[in-house]
This record gives C-alpha cells, sequence and structure tokens, in this order.
C-alpha cells in the first residue's frame, strides 16, 4: 500500500470515530443518555447529579442552595471533567491545561446559570445564554487570559455534545414532520444568500475562491462551512480568516440583535426559534439566541409559546435543514472551482466520498438520542410518560444539555475578539452584509408569513 | 515498450506533503477565529490543511507537482501516531510567508 493510500485507510477508518471531536460529542452524549435509561430502568434516575440551579430570590436563599447542593455540585464537575477530559486527551489536548481552564468555565457557568434563576433576571434582561456571551467578551476583550484557558475554550464540541443531548428531549416525530418545511425553507434561504453574496463579491472584484468561502459562510453553517469551502475550493490562506471574521461578527451581533427583534414583534417561540435558525450563521450562536429567546416565553409580556420550541425549532431548521447539507456544497463547489475557475497549479479530486467525510457526524448521535428515548416514550401511556418518564429521564439529559450550551457560551465570549473584526477588509464585508440582509428578510418573511402557521404550532 | 505505454508516475497528495500542515491545533493557530465559533477538530474540516509552498488552504485530496515526501514522525505514544496518521505529516516549524517558506523548501 502506498503512503498516500494508508494514510487514506487510516483516515477512513476506525482511528477517525476517537479523532473528531464529532465523534466524542456522539460517544458522550449517548453514553450519558444509555446511563439516564440503565438508571431509569432499575427504577432510578440520574437528576441527582444533573443538578441546577432553583428560582431564588434573596442572597440567602441563593447561598442555602450552594451549600446545600455543594456536593452535588462537585460531582457533576467530575463528571464533565472525566468525560470531557477523557475525549480531549484522546484529541492531543494536553489535560494539564484543560483540567484548570475547565473548571474555571465550570465555576463561572454556575454563578451564570444562578443569576439566570434570580427571580427579577427577567426585568433586567439577564439570560443565562447572553450573560455568558457578554461576560466572556468583556473579559477576553477588556482582560488578559492566561494561555493554560485557551485549553479549555472548546466551543464546538460543548455545542455539539449539547446537541446530541438535545436529541434526547425531542420526539423523533417532531423531527419527521417539522423536518421536510425546515428543509424546504432552509433550503431558499441558503441558496438566496450564498447566491447573493457570491454575485456581489465578483462584482465587487473578490476571487470567487473567496466569495465562494463567503458565501457558504453566511448561508450555511457559518466558520464550518467557510473551513470546509475554503479547503474544497483551495482558498488562498488569509480568505478563509476573511470569512470567519464576517460570520463571527454578525452571529454575535444577531445573538442579541434576532431576539430582540423578536420580542419587539411579539413572536411566539416556534416562529422566532425557526427565524433565528434561518438567519443565524452558527450552531451555538444560534442557540444562544434560541435559549435566551425561549427564556422570555412566560415571563415576557407578549412572549407566546412554549419555551422549548424556540431551540427545537432554531435545531430543526440549522441542523437539520442547513448543516448537514455542507458535504454537498462542498463537493459541488470543489468541482467547479476544478473544472470553471482559474488554474492554481493545484489539481483537485473531489469524489463522492467528499459528502460523508464533511458530514457533520454529531447530528447522527442527535438522531439517534432522538430515536431511542421516542422508542421508550412510545412505550408508556401519555400520563406515565409526564408523571414518570418525563421528571426521571428526560429532564435530567435536559439539565445536561443546559450545562453543555452555558459552557459554548462562555467559551464563544472568551474566544472572540473583537480587534479581529477589521480584518475583514472593506469589499468582502460589503459582500457579506448583503448576504445578511437578504438572508435576515427572507428567513423573517418565511418564518412569520409563508410558514407562520407551522412554526407557531410547533410550539404548542 | 514505447512512450506512449509508460505509466505516468501518480503524484501523491498533498495529504502526505511536507508542505501541507493539517494538524487541527496547529490549523486553529494558524487561522484567527476558527476556535470562536468552528473548530480545527471537526468533521467538516475533514484532512484539509495550510500549504506553506502555495500559501493556500486545501483538502488532503488535492496534488501539485511540487510535491515533497513527508517527514518521519518521532512517535510521541497512540495518541500522537494515530493523529500523524489521520492529518498527514505535523511540521511545527515557523511557517513565515509562503513565498520565504517555498524558498526555503527548495
Amino acid at each position: 500500500m502506498t503512503s498516500t493510500a494508508s494514510i487514506r485507510a487510516s483516515r477512513t477508518g476506525w482511528r477517525t470515530l476517537f479523532l473528531k471531536e464529532d465523534w466524542w460529542a456522539i460517544w458522550i452524549g449517548l453514553g450519558l443518555l444509555a446511563a439516564a435509561i440503565l438508571l431509569f430502568d432499575a427504577g432510578a434516575s440520574m437528576k441527582w447529579i444533573a443538578v441546577t440551579p432553583k428560582k431564588w430570590h434573596t442572597i440567602d436563599q441563593l447561598l442555602f442552595q450552594l451549600q446545600d447542593n455543594a456536593g452535588r455540585y462537585a460531582l457533576l464537575f467530575g463528571l464533565w471533567a472525566g468525560v470531557l477530559g477523557i475525549a480531549v486527551h484522546a484529541l492531543g489536548i494536553d489535560l494539564r491545561h484543560f483540567l484548570p481552564a475547565f473548571l474555571f468555565i465550570y465555576g463561572v457557568s454556575l454563578l451564570i446559570f444562578f443569576l439566570g434563576e434570580w427571580d427579577r433576571a427577567h426585568d433586567y434582561n439577564l439570560e443565562p445564554p447572553l450573560v455568558a456571551l457578554a461576560l466572556g467578551l468583556v473579559i477576553a476583550n477588556f482582560g488578559k487570559l492566561p494561555a493554560w484557558i485557551e485549553s479549555g475554550l472548546r466551543v464546538e464540541f460543548y455545542i455539539k455534545t449539547g446537541i446530541v443531548l438535545l436529541g434526547a428531549t425531542l420526539p423523533f416525530t417532531l423531527i419527521l414532520w417539522a423536518g421536510p418545511v425546515a428543509i424546504t425553507q432552509a433550503t431558499i434561504v441558503s441558496l438566496a444568500t450564498f447566491g447573493t453574496i457570491f454575485w456581489a463579491g465578483k462584482k465587487l472584484g473578490l476571487d470567487r475562491r473567496l466569495a465562494a468561502t463567503l458565501g457558504a459562510g453566511g448561508a450555511v453553517c457559518g466558520v464550518s462551512a467557510s473551513i470546509a469551502i475554503a479547503g474544497a475550493v483551495g482558498a488562498k490562506k488569509e480568505h478563509a480568516p476573511i470569512s470567519i471574521s464576517l460570520v463571527v461578527f454578525w452571529a454575535i451581533a444577531m445573538i442579541f440583535a434576532l431576539p430582540l427583534a423578536a420580542r419587539s414583534l411579539g413572536l411566539p417561540t416556534g416562529v422566532a426559534g425557526a427565524w433565528i435558525g434561518t438567519s443565524e450563521f452558527a450552531d451555538a450562536a444560534g442557540l444562544a439566541a434560541a435559549q435566551a429567546y425561549g427564556g422570555y416565553a412566560g415571563n415576557v409580556p407578549g412572549v407566546t409559546g412554549n419555551p422549548e420550541a424556540a431551540v427545537r425549532a432554531f435545531t430543526l431548521m440549522k441542523v437539520i435543514g442547513r448543516d448537514v447539507w455542507i458535504g454537498i456544497w462542498a463537493l459541488v463547489l470543489s468541482v467547479v472551482a476544478t473544472t470553471r475557475w482559474e488554474q492554481t497549479g493545484i489539481q483537485g479530486r473531489a469524489g463522492i466520498g467528499e459528502i460523508w467525510r464533511r458530514f457533520p457526524k454529531f447530528v447522527i448521535g442527535f438522531l439517534l438520542a432522538s430515536l431511542a428515548v421516542t422508542a421508550i416514550a412510545q412505550s408508556h401511556s401519555f400520563a406515565d410518560y409526564k408523571n414518570i418518564v418525563e421528571p426521571n429521564l428526560v429532564a435530567p439529559l435536559r439539565n445536561l444539555r443546559t450545562w453543555a450550551f452555558i459552557f459554548c457560551f462562555f467559551s464563544i465570549g472568551l474566544t472572540t475578539r473583537l480587534s479581529a473584526f477589521t480584518r475583514a477588509g472593506a469589499k468582502p464585508f460589503y459582500a457579506f452584509t448583503l448576504g445578511v440582509a437578504v438572508n435576515v428578510t427572507l428567513g423573517y418573511v418565511l418564518s412569520t408569513r409563508v410558514f407562520s402557521g407551522f412554526w407557531t404550532a410547533l410550539g404548542q | 515498450m514505447s512512450a506512449a505505454a509508460t505509466p505516468q508516475p501518480v503524484t501523491p497528495s498533498c495529504g502526505s506533503c511536507r508542505c501541507f500542515d493539517s494538524e487541527p491545533a496547529s490549523v486553529e493557530r494558524q487561522i484567527p477565529g476558527l476556535r470562536s465559533l468552528g473548530s480545527g477538530y471537526s468533521s467538516v474540516k475533514s484532512g484539509d490543511g495550510l500549504c506553506r509552498y502555495h500559501g493556500r488552504y486545501l483538502a488532503a485530496e488535492y496534488r501539485c507537482p511540487q510535491f515533497q515526501a513527508g517527514k518521519a514522525q518521532a512517535s510521541k505514544g497512540w495518541r500522537s501516531t494515530m493523529v500523524s496518521r489521520r492529518s498527514g505529516p505535523v511540521d511545527t516549524t515557523s511557517t513565515g510567508t509562503p513565498q520565504s517558506s517555498a524558498m526555503r523548501l527548495r
């Protein structure tokens, strides 16, 4: 076997299952799900360790909660540090740096979580996702972080783990029911956004490979799409960072802007989640916005619907409607770049395998988790599901998911350098921003007009 | 045997070239912002990496006439062996500009 063949074989072999964070997100998410199911079958529950703060009014109540549950919070830290530590060690990240960094992230996340449970938190817009993000941004941009903290800032890993756990709280029947609509809406917006950015980029005289990288970043899955398409088309080294800077800039802006706009328009949670899923640029950023909006339900006048609906609609739209198609985008653009665009002295060899190689594998875990819990739910009556399965099996997994998301939201802030936004340059900024305008407008029209009834029903 | 019948040598792909760096941590260092809402360890990145010769970010399956066989890696245990096999050659030396790197490699 030649060295190239050997590399290819090992890349596609079983080792890949332990070398990509997508797979580790599956192992961790499904592992926690399996443990929860085993405990549930034995008549116990994982809820003791999956502890979350409860509503509080006075500082005394807060301190009492902390003191009363100190052991549970310590054990929860041990659980997360253990499973995440195994994964990052296999990925080649130094555990001596990761563990103290994760302790810092866990400690701050705990404080943010408690702040979000203050009974007046909504009066001051202290939604945990937004607080985590804002606090991280302030620390990273106005303070100085020790280098070892970097090892713990695994935004994508936390969000993927959270999404796999989210699968356990999302009925598979809902995915089957809503999936086609999500794919239809997302496809319309993705094609329009990519076309706009690519066309504007070409008109402004940008390299086609840069225009394609920008277009995919805006249309498909943000930073992940930027990096995937940059590699597929053989972009210049500086193209991916330009696209990433713009994606991060607009994704951070949209975390605050979309929930604010949806709130002022009084959109139901399902509709707002669908809009955020269509018009946000990254999974992590979108989940922050969707979770923040879900928190408004029942707390902010005019916001109706189930709090979970925002996250559910977002996930269906973003993960099922947009993320899973990145391999096809990469394959098509790679073939076009090789056969139609200016030659670079490098030969491309894209094949159908590109679709699987770039497939966001964590989606498999998300679907499997949904299937498993749906199968368990089917064997119980509705009353039993509400009184037994939900509190003892689903709720603890939802709590763990919330923890994973807060780790992620805080990490987004800590890894975002505002000074990096100026690197992109004017022309890429104009092209991308035009795409943002099309994306947000089209996403709003489709979510609130064309498919409004559908997304509203999802929230009930 | 005629020249036409002589099989042309197939250039190995970029994944095994010494100019190609696809090691996730290294890619994250060299692409600012990647860790903010993305990752060098994700599936969508596949085996892509930075080519110091051409100054491009490429899929490991690309090929070019300037291919240079990769350097042997010192084993640092099962984990580093696995990473190296998956990612192709891992080079931790300073990259410099594409031009200076190309000159150095020549």
